[in-house]
């Protein structure tokens, strides 16, 4: 039997031809007996399977809808209780933000080291004078000398007598 | 054919949580994948879970079906058949060395004589339903697809992931390896002896 019209058979029996090789097939068809018997036998094949699919269309479905409600609710409870179940933050900065966070972190570290060093001493000046003496706020031509000697953020009452108010 | 408007109402509304557009859908679809799972597993048993699980996931992924690629039962049999794929590898696998240590094991046990026996009592030749049967899995699939769920080659090709000029394919080698098979055991020899003897 010619192999190429037993591939055209199916598209044949479901009428998916064109025009030309329909023409073509029916005209080997008229010659040939074996590709004749071929055919009458997977039409009578694709019959029988069409049939089997009415006979299966009665079959009764036993799928519940009262399971599928069912198993929705249940994964939408365990949805609902799902940001309980988050990872802990120790988890979140291992795995999710890794070396982002511990930059930004560094970062805002360094920034508030400096900027609470500077707040420090702009803190501790206004409250050197409740601890002078008045005596304190006399500008010697020593002391003057002497604060000029010290380091500028040493911490020394004697530093700051123009902020302090009189007597 | 079902009305697209009515289809598209019950899917906008199931998708803002309406129970009632669910059970709706589930309603007019589920025999059909039903039947169609029983097909592809060929057992009383398991179509009734594969048909709720799709619908769970169905229902819970609405958002996610585009009307634009496919109809809406095609959506459903996509969902459907990959269910049914692991459902028989996992019956294959666990299935298999009984198969092996039981002389006596012939192909199909209770559960799927079932479906045949209930076939075979509407009329189905239990020949054509053992062939189609014994198939592989890509033709036996393409196979029921077509005839026994009545889909057409692009819907086959979408459903099974295949595209259509596949499934025309697997369709064409499934219907000849039938019409071999069924060849092959035609008339007992015994039978067919006897018949020549009497010419």
């Amino acid at each position: 039997m010619d192999m190429h019209i037993s591939d055209q058979l199916l598209a044949y029996i479901e009428g998916r031809l064109t025009p030309e090789t329909r023409t073509q097939v029916e005209a080997h068809l008229t010659e040939c007996a074996d590709c004749r018997a071929e055919l009458d036998a997977r039409r009578g094949l694709a019959t029988e399977l069409v049939n089997a699919r009415r006979t299966l269309s009665r079959l009764p479905t036993r799928a519940r809808w009262e399971t599928v409600r069912a198993q929705m609710r249940a994964q939408t409870r365990a949805q609902l209780r799902l940001p309980l179940r988050t990872p802990s933050p120790l988890r979140l900065w291992r795995f999710r933000f890794g070396w982002q966070v511990a930059a930004s972190m560094a970062v805002v570290l360094a920034v508030l080291t400096s900027n609470l060093a500077l707040s420090g001493v702009r803190a501790e000046t206004p409250s050197v004078p409740f601890i002078q003496t008045p005596a304190a706020h006399v500008v010697t031509a020593d002391t003057a000398t002497a604060q000029a000697t010290r380091p500028l953020l040493h911490r020394d009452s004697t530093f700051t007598p123009t902020l302090t108010p009189g007597p | 054919m079902m009305n697209d408007e009515r289809l598209n109402q019950w899917i906008d509304d199931a998708c803002r949580g309406d129970e009632p557009a669910a059970e709706a859908i589930f309603r007019r679809y589920s025999p059909a994948v039903f039947r169609m799972a029983a097909s592809l597993l060929n057992n009383a048993d398991d179509p009734e879970e594969v048909t709720q699980d799709t619908f769970v996931y169905a229902l819970r992924n609405l958002s996610r079906y585009d009307p634009t690629r496919s109809a809406f039962q095609t959506w459903l049999f996509t969902i459907a058949i990959s269910r049914c794929r692991n459902k028989r590898r996992r019956k294959w696998l666990t299935t298999l060395p009984l198969g092996w240590f039981t002389r006596n094991e012939t192909r199909g046990t209770a559960p799927l004589r079932s479906l045949e026996d209930w076939l075979a009592a509407r009329g189905v030749r239990r020949e054509l339903w053992a062939a189609v049967q014994s198939l592989s899995p890509k033709l036996r699939e393409a196979v029921i697809l077509r005839f026994l769920a009545g889909m057409s080659y692009a819907e086959i090709g979408e459903a099974a992931d295949c595209g259509a000029k596949a499934a025309e394919s697997r369709v064409r080698t499934g219907i000849a390896a039938l019409r071999k098979r069924l060849a092959e055991q035609g008339v007992p020899q015994d039978e067919w002896l006897e018949a020549i003897a009497d010419m």
